[in-house]
């Protein structure tokens, strides 16, 4: 994963199709202990699945559906595609 | 608890929700199993038999867990079971935690906190076909060498790989504790998240060169279901396979009920030729066998809705369901877990109510078993169609919607209507300081639903059904038979022989009249009439008082009531239309007609809104843990009935319709 710029943004405004990587978490510790047991860990891959609401994710290997409220505190950085 | 040794070994069955738990332990154990609470919290408890070597063990199925730091009544269940604080439950001799292959970074960061407790350690490896179709080919011999425990890859749905894991459960016992993972020691920091990091760092260090993935994420045939269920359409599809679902819940089941209350019914009444004519065949007849068949009659459908909710549930749509539902509940401040519970309810409010079990935070789950109670549910229908056949006019709406099946439609909104402000009420005042729902949920990857799971699911559920509503409805049936029979006066008898040997062609419609008459002399009738006066503002007499009254253990027994006080002679197929006949002819003592449009209204409303279900009263006691919560649903409800069925009667008198 290159990152030259080191952007990063709430998981509420990736793209779906874009993947990223998770930076950090900024939602409370209550509610980042819980994202972070069901995989939501610095350095974990993340892709919008469908950005409806709530959110359908893929974090590493689970599929995880999230409220917008609680996405914006993931703070995720776009994984820049390397060119063909 | 100190292990004695002629005690039974017992073991622990740990891990994430949606890895296959439920499946292995119904493969291990089958139907050798005892279900419970946990003292003093509603978690439900899972215990059975295996066979281990010869001897039986005793295998706990935790609930399913993401951490042994609580964040639910289930996962404090767990730690605390493990380290062997609960008084019920044997501290665990070996934990078998069971990891998901297809998801196993998440697995281990649980593994690396049993791995801390203690005790010997067996994992199971389960999913493996799962996590070949995402492209992960995991190496279970390397795995144990890392973990330093015994690693068996099963397939619990297949029930392959189970002999090789009692094997190795049976060596754990009495081995040595499995040894700790070796974290970097951080417990100590005022900040979750490092140790949460520092797990994840050591499950990822641990399955360096043990799972091989692809260089990019694999599509999966599960996600490329969900682009078609879980996306625009998906909403429509899924109401698609409720109305489905109940469809099949009302019409196929409807034979057999029938059957069983006529089945119940020639039984009543074989018992009562044998009987002589008197209390005891009525206690055994009208009291017992009665009290039977209505839960009996109730089974299949309640049956039917397990088996159907544990299909969906097993397969993985329902949390699909969950999901796509979540929209609407966020905005009443619940989730989209409230929604089978609820729709549960439009059968029964007793497994809606147990179905509230799913949701994980307690503020939303006592919110919902307050509101389950509104849904209308199938015991009020019976009310509505002889109300609605009998005083509602057969008209067209709009040259296409019938008039009576818009009053019925009407009636199941009413109660979808008034649970939301009371949901929303019930958020504000009484569960204020109760954390707010927190809606992350796993979406697991679709199967084909086990059968052996959903029906050993379901039969157990159906069992405890009709073991705990069963025992109280007939309990209560005894109670409303004595309330309706006695004092029962000798004087009545001899009156109505006389008459039937003056005219022996009359014979049925005078042993109705005397059915009526000592139903009106009862204990129950003379409340009806005391209570009178207070029922008056809603267009009702003492007899339509008193079928209220005899309704309150259980409201179905309402067509039954009314049917004897309004000395109805019970011939089989005709008894409804000679019920709304009788209901059309009953007047008041000045020869004006009973019942009206109005009335039938203000009746119908006190039925939709009304608490009539004692069953339903200590099912919420059980899952809330307390008789308040009963006790609230009661008032609330009861209270609620009466005023809208004051305001409906006024109301629609107002409108000229009385």
């Amino acid at each position: 994963m290159e990152n030259p710029k080191d952007i990063d943004i709430s998981l509420a405004e990736l793209k779906p199709g874009i993947k990223a990587g998770i930076v950090c978490m900024e939602c409370g510790e209550e509610v980042s202990q819980r994202l972070q047991e069901l995989g939501f860990v610095a350095g974990a891959e993340i892709e919008v699945l469908d950005a409806g609401c709530p959110l359908l994710v893929r974090v590493g290997d689970a599929r995880i559906c999230l409220r917008e409220a609680h996405a914006q505190g993931v703070r995720v950085s776009p994984v820049v595609e390397a060119r063909p | 608890m100190s292990a004695s040794p002629e005690r039974r070994p017992c073991l622990a069955l740990v891990g994430n929700p949606n890895a296959g738990k439920t499946t292995l332990f119904n493969a291990l154990t089958g139907l050798a199993q005892h279900t419970g609470n946990y003292p003093g919290v509603t978690v439900e408890w899972h215990a059975g038999d295996w066979r281990l070597g010869g001897a039986d063990a005793s295998l706990v199925d935790l609930p399913g867990a993401y951490s042994l730091k609580p964040h639910s009544e289930d996962e404090a269940v767990v730690r605390d079971v493990l380290q062997g604080k609960v008084d019920s439950c044997p501290r665990p001799d070996v934990v078998v935690a069971l990891l998901d292959a297809s998801n196993l970074e998440r697995s281990l960061y649980l593994l690396s906190q049993v791995l801390e407790l203690g005790l010997p350690v067996v994992v199971a490896l389960n999913m493996v076909d799962v996590a070949a179709s995402k492209g992960l080919l995991v190496d279970a011999e390397k795995l144990s060498e890392r973990l330093c425990v015994p690693v068996c890859p099963i397939r619990a749905n297949r029930r392959q790989g189970l002999e090789a894991l009692a094997q190795a459960a049976q060596a754990a016992l009495g081995s040595r504790p499995a040894p700790r993972p070796d974290l970097w020691r951080q417990e100590h920091t005022p900040q979750g998240d490092v140790v949460v990091a520092t797990r994840y760092a050591w499950a990822r260090r641990v399955l360096a060169g043990v799972v091989q993935r692809p260089s990019t994420a694999v599509v999966t045939a599960s996600d490329r279901i969900d682009r078609v269920l879980a996306r625009r359409w998906g909403l429509l599809i899924f109401l698609a396979v409720v109305a489905l679902v109940f469809q099949g819940l009302f019409s196929w089941t409807q034979p057999l009920s029938d059957g069983i209350s006529s089945a119940v019914g020639s039984l009543g009444a074989w018992v009562g030729s044998w009987l002589p004519e008197g209390v005891l065949r009525s206690l055994v007849v009208d009291g017992a066998l009665a009290g039977v068949g209505a839960v009996l009659s109730f089974t299949p459908q309640i049956a039917l809705l397990f088996i159907f909710m544990a299909a969906l549930e097993d397969c993985g749509y329902m949390a699909r369901g969950a999901y796509l539902m979540d929209r609407f509940f966020s905005k009443l401040g619940l989730s989209g877990q409230s929604f089978i519970p609820l729709l549960s309810s439009f059968a029964c409010a007793v497994p809606g109510i147990m179905a509230t079990r799913t949701i994980s935070n307690r503020r939303e789950r006592l919110t919902v078993m307050l509101v389950a109670p509104l849904m209308s549910c199938s015991a009020r229908l019976p009310v509505y169609t002889i109300m609605i056949g009998a005083f509602v006019p057969a008209r067209r709406v709009a040259g296409l919607l019938n008039l009576q099946g818009l009053v019925l439609m009407a009636f199941y909104l009413l109660g979808i209507l008034v649970a939301i402000p009371v949901s929303l009420l019930a958020q504000r005042l009484l569960l204020r300081k109760a954390a707010p729902t927190l809606f992350v949920m796993e979406l697991p990857s679709y199967k084909w639903p086990d059968p052996r799971t959903v029906l050993i699911r379901s039969w157990l559920k159906a069992k405890a059904f009709v073991v705990t509503a069963g025992t109280f409805i007939f309990c209560i049936s005894l109670l409303v038979w004595g309330l309706a029979y006695f004092p029962h006066p000798g004087s009545i008898h001899q009156r109505y022989q006389g008459l039937q040997a003056a005219a022996p062609e009359q014979a049925a419609p005078l042993a109705a009249q005397e059915a009526g008459e000592y139903l009106r002399q009862s204990l129950i009738g003379r409340a009806g009439k005391a209570l009178e006066p207070a029922f008056i503002p809603l267009g009702w007499d003492w007899r339509i008082t008193m079928a209220a009254l005899a309704s309150f253990p259980a409201r179905e027994v309402v067509i039954a009531t009314l049917g004897t006080i309004f000395n109805v002679a019970e011939e089989g197929e005709g008894e409804h239309l000679k019920l709304s006949e009788s209901l059309r002819q009953a007047a008041w003592p000045d020869g004006r007609p009973l019942f009206n449009l109005a009335v039938a209204l203000s009746l119908m409303v006190f039925f939709g809104l009304c608490a009539q279900c004692a069953s339903t009263l200590v099912v919420l006691r059980q899952e809330s843990g307390s008789w308040a919560w009963p006790a609230l649903t009661f008032t609330y409800m009861t209270s609620l009935a009466y005023i809208c069925a004051w305001a409906a009667y006024q109301g629609s008198r107002m409108l000229g319709w009385a």
